[in-house]
């Protein structure tokens, strides 16, 4: 049995379309935008193709007159990347100052933490000894008022 | 906080002296201090005092005689008598005129400051802390 398929057999002709398509595009080199033009050299090429539709016709209108050139689109392009440049620039600038400031205000904070705990210590160490002096000093009364004071 | 007013009503100079100490000096009170019946009556008019440290016998009366007055005056007044008699009789006479607590001598510093509810030396320290609020 003959697997092969004819060359004029109408069956094939979707099969291999998509590859001419390609080719098609790969040659003259358009995008989306080239549908229309891809589907008539298509049709001119294979007559066995996709006819030419209502739709493929407003496809290339569209693709035609609403686009840009492709130095406009270039031009655009690139006013867009480095405007996008400027942005991420602008955002490392500020991220590195927002970072330098967070490690300028963590310094300051470790700092002060220091100070306070050293300032936190004296104070115990002077209430301790406003504890003891105080209870030196009462001890001193309570002997004064016991030996000295006289009942009355 | 308001420190309390102190009157030391007592003519016992070392007495006086040493309860002065320890209530103006250490806990940083206003003290006065008056020797007699006469002199406590003349103190109290113009110190104005919320605590009374009164003895009994004085060189010119009773030290009730003074207490019973001041209560009269002002009710609320906080009073501690310190008095070398320890008797009934002195006890209920205390009591009569007014005095929160009775304290026989020699008395002693912890019990004074509790009977005259004096608040602690700490609060009293940091009460003259600068506050948050305070400017440099």
């Amino acid at each position: 049995m003959d697997d092969k398929p004819k060359d004029d057999a109408p069956a094939s002709a979707p099969a291999r379309q998509p590859e001419l398509t390609a080719t098609i595009k790969r040659a003259i080199g358009v995008g989306a935008g080239g549908g229309f033009a891809v589907t008539l050299l298509s049709a001119l090429i294979n007559p066995t193709g996709p006819s030419i539709t209502l739709g493929a016709i407003s496809g290339i209108v569209v693709g035609t007159y609403s686009g840009l050139s492709d130095a406009q689109v270039k031009k655009r392009r690139n006013m867009l990347l480095a405007e996008a440049e400027g942005r991420k620039a602008m955002i490392d600038a500020e991220s590195d100052e927002t970072l330098r400031q967070l490690a300028t205000a963590r310094a300051n904070l470790a700092s002060c933490l220091e100070e306070r705990d050293g300032l936190k210590r004296r104070v115990d160490r002077l209430e301790e000894r406003m504890d003891r002096m105080y209870g030196d000093t009462t001890h001193e009364i309570d002997e004064g008022l016991r030996h000295k004071g006289n009942p009355s | 906080m308001t420190r309390p007013r102190i009157l030391i009503v007592e003519d016992n100079t070392t007495v006086a002296g040493y309860v002065a100490i320890l209530l103006g000096g250490l806990h940083g009170l206003n003290v006065a201090r008056a020797d007699s019946l006469a002199a406590a009556r003349a103190v109290f008019r113009s110190f104005r005092p919320d605590r009374l440290v009164v003895d009994l016998n004085l060189p010119d009366g009773d030290g009730t005689e003074f207490l019973r007055e001041a209560k009269a005056v002002r009710p609320q007044i906080r009073s501690v008598v310190t008095t070398g008699r320890g008797d009934d009789d002195a006890r209920e006479a205390a009591a009569r005129a007014g005095a929160d607590a009775y304290l026989v001598k020699p008395v002693e510093c912890g019990a004074i400051v509790e009977a005259l509810d004096i608040p602690p030396i700490h609060e009293l320290w940091d009460d003259e802390r600068p506050g948050p609020e305070a400017t440099p």
